[in-house]
């Protein structure tokens, strides 16, 4: 090897390394991002279709003449979303293994079951557990139809939302309420396209083609 | 090139493998850890809150207010509906102001008749709430108060009208507030005019039910809920709601407190409640009384020792 090579090599490796690092910062900062978008205090109420809960109660006026009025009551509308989080981490790690280091991942969800008063360790481990059973399947799974792909992340996520709801209740955790959860669970579920689209149109993270190189020759 | 880098992969790979085994093993640690010793691993939750959330409050708290300027904004556009409702509340409010006019002239004179002394030391705290828990599953905030200020747990939080929740969690400078509407929030409470004691129990529905209701007989939709002060954990006479029955035909809490809308808390001062740790410590107190008599010019008095007896 000429020693102009060498260096145009070590070069390379540089800038694949950057691009790693940049990668892996962003899906850190996105994932921080998600965690306080949830802490902004708006959600105080607790999730409701809207309706009314209450019976129309008859309300006495001020004077004892005074007609009685009836009074409705409505509940606030708040919605739930889904968990951004997760899909967030399944989609980078079997779109883009590299951007998205097991340790990120770790410390995000740790920090999320800390601030979400949530059980901690017990999500976090579940998550690493798909996650690097997803990294395990990455490569294989770049050749699979959308559809199956997203079936395959879809399995694993109700996997462990079972493992989740049945260890708690095995060690006695209060819960909340299952229909809630099934729901949060589909809404998860039915956005992960989207997310799959943000994730390509902004951030860039593709599946690479079979045996596709990068602009230096590695294999990705 | 090729051939290098799979050489790598296949060297790093088992140790890669037993990393992540332990980093996952680390977090079922975690889990039992928390489960088995409670306190501790939720004492060191409250400092990486106090440690994360507060840094973060510059670029929460626009966002913040430019939502509710949203919302504000949308309420602008039914402004003429609002206005005659407005008008009309008005002019029920003012007949109630004069009945309750009457009503504090009147209970001001019975006070004076019956030498009443009102509690001075419930004073309140002020806090701003920086964060909710983002979990539909838990209902709580987190204020800007903490031990710094004096905030000790088990303090009532409310709004301006109506009990919000208790403080559940406090580290230096932030304190965590349980609403009422959470599932593990708990508040005994009576039913006025009837004095029915109950339990007000959050079910993670915006109006918590009414357990343990004495008679419910005695109870009908309307009657005011406050907190009963039993247990010495909360003062008693808090406003809580009204009692509604619920579609699914329990009873429920309407609350006061607009949950909705929750910008800042007060907190209250609750004062430290005697407390009484066993049965022969009940009454007498634990110096013995001076007595205007002494002991020894009335042979006959008996000095109680230390209350053992009491």
């Amino acid at each position: 090897m000429k020693p102009t090579c060498l260096t145009a090599a070590v070069m390379a490796d540089n800038t694949l390394n950057r691009r790693r690092w940049i990668g892996r910062l962003t899906f850190l900062l996105i994932g921080v991002f998600i965690i306080f978008s949830h802490l902004i205090p708006l959600e105080t109420v607790p999730p409701s279709l809207g309706g009314s809960s209450l019976v129309p109660l008859e309300q006495r006026g001020a004077t004892q003449d005074a007609d009685f009025q009836v009074e409705e009551f409505f509940d606030p509308v708040r919605w739930i979303a889904p968990n951004f989080l997760i899909l967030l981490a399944v989609t980078w790690v079997t779109r883009r293994p590299s951007f998205a280091p097991v340790w990120v991942i770790a410390i995000l969800f740790l920090l999320a079951d800390l601030l979400f008063q949530r059980p901690p360790g017990l999500w976090t481990a579940l998550v690493l557990i798909l996650t690097e059973t997803l990294r395990g399947r990455s490569r294989s799974m770049r050749t699979l139809p959308f559809w199956l792909e997203w079936l395959t992340v879809a399995v694993g996520i109700v996997v462990i939302s079972i493992v989740y709801r049945f260890t708690l209740s095995m060690v006695l955790v209060p819960q909340g309420p299952l229909g809630l959860t099934i729901l949060q669970l589909g809404l998860t579920l039915i956005t992960y396209p989207a997310v799959v689209l943000v994730s390509y149109i902004l951030f860039g993270v593709s599946r690479p083609a079979p045996g596709e190189v990068d602009d230096l020759g590695h294999r990705i | 090139m090729a051939r290098d880098r799979q050489q790598t992969k296949d060297f790093v790979s088992p140790v890669r493998r037993l990393l992540v085994g332990m980093l996952v093993l680390f977090m079922f640690a975690t889990f039992l850890i928390w489960r088995i010793d409670n306190p501790r691993v939720e004492r060191f939750r409250m400092v990486v809150i106090d440690a994360v959330v507060p840094n973060f409050d510059w670029a929460m708290s626009p966002v913040t207010s430019v939502m509710n300027l949203l919302s504000d904004f949308k309420s602008y556009q039914r402004l003429a509906q609002q206005n005659s409702d407005l008008r009309r509340e008005l002019q029920d409010m003012k007949s109630w102001r004069e009945a309750a006019i009457q009503l504090d002239q009147e209970n001001a004179r019975l006070r004076d008749l019956i030498n009443v002394q009102l509690d001075p030391q419930l004073t309140r705290i002020t806090g701003v709430v920086l964060a909710d828990s983002g979990s539909p599953f838990r209902q709580s905030v987190l204020l800007n108060v903490g031990a710094r200020d004096g905030i000790l747990d088990g303090w009532p939080a409310m709004d301006g009208i109506g009990l919000v929740g208790r403080i559940f969690g406090v580290s230096n400078e932030t304190s965590r507030v349980i609403l009422v509407t959470d599932t593990s929030s708990q508040i005994p409470v009576t039913i006025q005019p009837s004095g029915q004691r109950a339990i007000l129990s959050g079910d993670n529905t915006i109006n918590p039910l009414l357990q343990y209701i004495e008679d419910p007989d005695q109870v009908k939709p309307g009657d005011r809920i406050v907190t009963s002060g039993d247990g010495g954990v909360f003062p008693a006479d808090l406003l809580v709601g009204q009692l509604a029955r619920g579609t699914d035909g329990r009873p429920r809490a309407r609350l006061s407190a607009d949950l909705e809308r929750i910008e800042f808390l007060r907190v209250l001062r609750s004062q430290p409640t005697a407390r009484i740790g066993e049965a022969g410590s009940l009454l007498a107190p634990l110096t013995a009384p001076v007595l205007p008599i002494s002991a020894d010019q009335d042979g006959e008095t008996d000095v109680p020792d230390g209350g053992s007896d009491g």
